[in-house]
Order: C-alpha cells, then structure tokens, then sequence
C-alpha cells in the first residue's frame, strides 16, 4: 500500500509540475522584457526536466 | 507508472466510454470539415450574402466569383506557374537523390559516413529558417551578371525556384530513399551484374522499380511541400509570375481592405481542392509513407 | 532517429542489411562521383552555403542592395539586447512552442490511443478527415481562420451572436492579448489530425495479445496506456517530439505572416517574423541574420535537449 500511494504521489506530483509551467509560460508572456523571458525558459527546462524523470526509468 | 485502480463494473463502463469517444472524434472531425465545407459554400454567395449570420445557405449558384478569381484576379495564370514549378521541382529532386542514395546506400567509398551525417543535419534546416541568403544570393548572382543579362536571371525565375525547392528537400528524399534501397536484399543486382548489366543499368532498370514505393513517397511528400510553399515564392518570385499561393495571399490583402469575400473564398476553393482530389486518390499511400518517414518539415 | 521502414517486397527472405558490396569494380569511383555530385552541389549551394552565411552575415551590418558591407562584430547581438520587440517575439515563440506541442502532443496521444483501442467503426474515414489539414497550404488555413475570427461576419463571432452570447464575442485577430492564442488554435488545428494519425498507425501495431494478457490482470486501460502503448511508441514519439520543435516554430512564422503580420502593433510576432521583417522591411539584413542564429541556436539547443530527455533502449515486440 505504501508503494502505491507513493507511486500516486509521484504521478500527480509530475502532473501538477508540468501544469504549473505551461501556466507560467502562459502567465509571463503577457509582461514584455528579459525577466520574463528568463522565467518563461526556465519553465520550458523545468518541463523537459519532468520529462526526463519520467524517462529516467525506462533508460 | 502506477495509476489508481478501482474495481469496476467491466460491462457498463467501456460502453460509455465508447459512446464518449464517438462523441469525441465526431466532435474533432466536424470541427475540421465544418470550416473547409463553410469556405465552399461561402464561395458561392453573393456579396450581400456574407453579412448577417454565416450559417445561411447560398440562395443560388454564384459563379462570378470564379471568374473573378480566375481572370481578374489572375488566379488561372498563377494556377500554372504552380504546376509549373512543382512539377520541375520533382523533377529536379528525384534525378539528383535517387542516383545519390542508391550509391550511398551501396557502395564504399571515403567520406560516405561524413557525407550521411552533413544530410542528415540538413534534416534539421529548415527552409524559412536560411530564405534570406538565399534570396541574398540570389541577387547576388544577378548583380554579378548585369553586363549579361541585365534584366536579371536568378530573381523571378520559375526554373530557379523549383531548382531551390529541390535543393532544399535533398536530405529528406535521400534519407527515406537511402533506407529503402538498403532493405532490399543484393541479390537482385548481383544477377544483374552477372547478367553483365553496367551500374547505370542496375540502378535505373532493376533497383528504381523495386524501390517505386519509396519513390512514390518521396513525389507525394515532396509534392505537398512544394504545391503549398509560399514563403519562398514570395521571396524568390517577387514580380508578376505569382505561384497560387502568393497570388491567395494578395487576395487576402485586397479583401481586408475591400471586404471582397467572394472572390476571396472562390481563390480559397482553387487552391484548395486539386489537393483535396489527389489526396482522396492516394491518401492511403500517403498514410503509409507518413508512418515510414515519421518526419514533418 | 529512423523510425520504421517501409517494407520492402514481401517475396523476398533475403537478410535486410546487405550495403557492402563484396567486390570493387573499376570505374566504381567514377560511377559514385557522378551519382553524388549534382545532389551534393545542390545541397551545398543552397543550404550549407545559407547556412553559413547567418552566421557569417550577423556579423556584418547590410543595407542589402549595395555593395557596402561592414564589419561590426558582436554589435548585431548587443543591440539585441535592448530591442524590446526581439524580447517580446521571442517570448511569443517560447509560449508558441510550450503551449502548441503540450496540446497537440498531449491529445493527439490521447485520442489516437482511444481511437485505436476502442476500434471504432468508420476509423477510417475520420482517419481521412484528420489529416485533411495537413495537405491544405497554410496560405489556405490562414485565410480560413481569418474567415472564422472575422470579427463582422465570421463564423465564430456570427455563431455567438446567433446564441444570444454577444457578450462573448471578440476581435479575435485584433485584441492584443488574445491574438497568439488565436494562432495557436490554428496551429493545433493543422497539425493536430496529423500525429493522431502518425500514432494511430504506429500503435496499430502493437500486439493484440499484449492487451489481453495484461487486462487478464486487471490492469485498467490507463494502466495499460503507460505501461503497454506508451513504451512500445516510445521511438516515435520521441522523433516525432524532437522535429516538432523545428515545425512548430516555423509553422508559427508562415501563419503568423500569412495571418497577422505580427500584428496589432508586433504582439503576434515570433522569431522567424522578425527576422524577416528586419531583413525585408528594414533592410538591415546582418541585424536579422543575428535573429537567425538566435533562433538557429534556440531550437538546436531544444531538440536537442529533448532527444536527451527522451532518450531509451528501442524496445521490441
């Protein structure tokens, strides 16, 4: 059961990540500058990030 | 990856499952046929028609708005410099890559691993990404050449637009061709050869049959990406000799200026529909190469 | 890299990977030379030369038509930095690009899997609908979406004023703040149909079997969509991921251009846009070419990065 709900966790965690940045990509693009790109990138890297924690396994 | 899994009723659930996905992909397949259908109907209306709500049936067939296109608009003039410059195009593309991947994938010789990699980098390079040197160049050529022909060569040449979209899809072909020509097994040229066929005849009379799907592919792809372009046509053809699709642009333009939707939706359908046609004819083979090449420009 | 093959004609057994030649013949490096060169010097004129050229010519400030040409170093990149719109088209472009590929990639897995695990009747003809965007020219859909965010007469508008829902209704082409999102629905619209149809066929097949022997388990169908469907389309899903970077930005720029000019006032320009303005409009060819290596180097370091992240051992079934 432990492992179970771990796994859980882990999933919607990843999920939540991922919604988060696409929202931040979403939210920074409305004020033009450098701060704001810089934001937008590291959310782009936080993404490919979740998707190489999921992949991790499977290497 | 876990995901939480609660017993169910296992008759009842794919039944409503399968209801929604009916729903679903019907709901995605008329959002997409609706518009394309709309612009059909709509190039029929007349101009009093396309105020008020847009769901309204055409009241008759209004074909001015085809004559307009066609003469007016030049549309019937631009529809053959398209075909035109596809159709070198292909040309131009199938007798550079066939030779070309029929020996990399046959023969040894040095440099070959140097010279797969260079192309298969040139996958990545995308065409509007390198237009403006081209078109740079271009000029350049023609400025070279003034004392020649002054009235320039290079710029608002049919023939050097198709040569450039030939160009620029030389990796893709040679990488689909080149994967094919490999999976065929030796044995055929080996006869061939013993047969005492020369190398120019083995690969035009006993391979380029064999490998006709993939070549099919190839024309299908390239074909699309050339018919469609319009980026580079509008940079390398900037005069009157339009292709189809710089010439619906200009439509577009004038429309938002004159609010000139009939003749506008009426360009849409002659462009639109030679591609519908031949893709109802071969859109089975298209799937299929899709899934082989499996990359999108 | 290389997703599956065609299949070669099925009347032969023969082992698949024959490329050596045993013997050398005479005459072979004549034979190769004339197969190779014209597609080598086509390649090399008009596409590593160009290539080159970005990088050389941002270097360089260039009015274009006149022979002047001068080296000015990093000046290009620098006053990149204090050019607000290169900022802000290239916050459109990230958004662009994170926004279309999550969507797009995200259902069209999504229903692919469903369409091909509920074997619905008539999947052939949606087959042929969705992909039906991908063979119109973008000219076409941008004039199509144009015609729909029209903002008297369009369909969109005109559908909510006939629903009584006035209040909804935009200047979808116009506002400034909806107007990427706007092309990032044409986007997904044209490209959607075409991964679910790339997935649908590459999860077709995938071994009946398989389903059968895990659903004997009772594993649920969301269980077995990531622990049977998701690793045997792994190769593809990752090709197709890497190049869509590449496809999304330049199919960003052609609707862009044919649908908005960037426009109302440069908030729907993106990258490549950009470049092309400066280089057409404004006639400073080395500051758009320094744009160019921008993007060049943005959407290398993306795919690349991607290719990394969903890097695997190929798994056979």
């Amino acid at each position: 059961m432990k492992e179970f709900t771990r796994g859980a966790l882990v999933v919607t965690a990843r999920t939540l990540v991922a919604a988060v940045c696409v929202a931040v990509v979403v939210i920074a693009r409305t004020t033009v500058g450098w701060g704001s790109l810089a934001i937008m990138l590291c959310a782009l890297l936080v993404l490919l990030v979740v998707l190489a924690s999921y992949n991790r396994r499977f290497r | 990856m876990t995901t939480i899994t609660t017993p169910r009723n296992r008759g009842d659930r794919p039944k409503a499952g399968r209801v929604l996905t009916y729903l679903l992909v019907i709901a995605i397949a008329l959002a997409i046929a609706v518009p394309v259908a709309w612009v059909l109907l709509a190039s029929l209306k007349q101009k009093g028609e396309f105020y008020g709500s847009p769901w309204t049936l055409p009241e008759g067939l209004h074909l001015q708005n085809y004559i307009d296109a066609f003469v007016t608009a030049r549309m019937g003039q631009y529809f053959f410099t398209s075909v035109l410059v596809t159709l070198l195009g292909l040309v131009f593309v199938l007798a550079v890559s066939v030779p070309a991947a029929y020996v990399i994938a046959r023969y040894e010789f040095r440099g070959r691993a140097f010279i797969e990699v260079a192309l298969l980098a040139g996958l990545f390079v995308n065409v509007n990404y390198i237009v403006v040197p081209i078109f740079l160049m271009l000029v350049g050529w023609d400025r070279a050449l003034v004392d020649v022909l002054p009235g320039g060569f290079f710029i608002d040449n049919p023939g050097v637009l198709s040569l450039v979209y030939a160009a620029t899809s030389i990796p893709f072909s040679i990488y689909l061709l080149t994967a094919y020509f490999r999976s065929i097994p030796t044995s055929y040229e080996e006869a061939a050869a013993l047969d005492g066929a020369s190398r120019f005849q083995i690969m035009t009379r006993v391979m380029l049959p064999i490998a006709r799907p993939a070549v099919v592919t190839v024309i299908l792809f390239n074909f699309l990406a050339y018919w469609n372009d319009f980026i580079i046509a509008l940079t390398l053809l900037p005069g009157e000799g339009k292709t189809l699709q710089v010439g619906l642009l200009n439509l577009m333009t004038a429309q938002k200026a004159a609010a000139d939707y009939g003749r506008l939706y009426a360009g849409m359908v002659i462009v639109i529909v030679p591609v519908l046609i031949l893709y109802a004819l071969i859109q089975r083979r298209l799937i299929e190469g899709m899934s082989s090449g499996g990359v999108k420009g | 890299m290389a997703t599956t093959t065609s299949t070669p004609p099925s009347d032969i057994s023969a082992p698949a990977r024959p490329a050596r030649r045993s013997a050398r013949r005479r005459g072979d490096g004549r034979f190769v030379l004339a197969c190779l060169l014209p597609a080598l010097v086509l390649f090399v004129l008009f596409m590593v030369v160009p290539t080159v050229n970005v990088f050389r010519m941002s270097f360089y400030t260039w009015s274009g038509f006149s022979p002047d040409m001068r080296f000015v170093g990093f000046d290009n990149f620098t006053r990149l930095f204090e050019d607000a719109q290169f900022v802000r088209a290239f916050q459109n472009t990230v958004a662009l690009l994170v926004v279309v590929t999550v969507v797009t990639m995200g259902m069209g897995l999504f229903l692919a899997a469903i369409m091909t695990r509920q074997r619905l009747r008539g999947r052939n003809f949606y087959r042929f609908v969705l992909y039906v965007p991908n063979v119109l020219s973008v000219v076409v859909i941008a004039a199509i979406f144009s015609a729909i965010y029209d903002q008297q007469n369009g369909l969109l508008n005109g559908t909510l004023r006939l629903l009584s829902l006035d209040g909804l209704q935009q200047v979808w082409l116009g506002n400034q703040e909806i107007v990427l999102w706007s092309v990032a629905i044409a986007m997904v619209w044209q490209s959607l149909g075409y991964y679910m149809v790339l997935y649908m066929s590459s999860m077709a097949s995938i071994p009946e079997e398989l389903y059968e022997a895990s659903g004997l388990d009772g594993a649920s169908p969301t269980r077995q969509f990531f622990s049977i469907t998701l690793p045997l389309i792994w190769q593809n899903l990752r090709t197709t991921l890497t190049f869509f970077v590449m496809s999304a930005v330049n199919l960003s720029f052609v609707l862009v251009r044919a649908m908005t000019g960037g426009g109302p006032d440069g908030s729907s320009e993106v990258l490549l846009s950009y470049m092309y303005k400066q280089a057409y409009t404004n006639s400073s060819y080395g500051y758009g070419m320094a744009i160019g290596v921008v993007i060049f180097a943005f959407s290398f370091l993306v795919s690349l990065l991607v290719s990394r992240a969903t890097r695997r051992e190929p798994l056979q079934f």
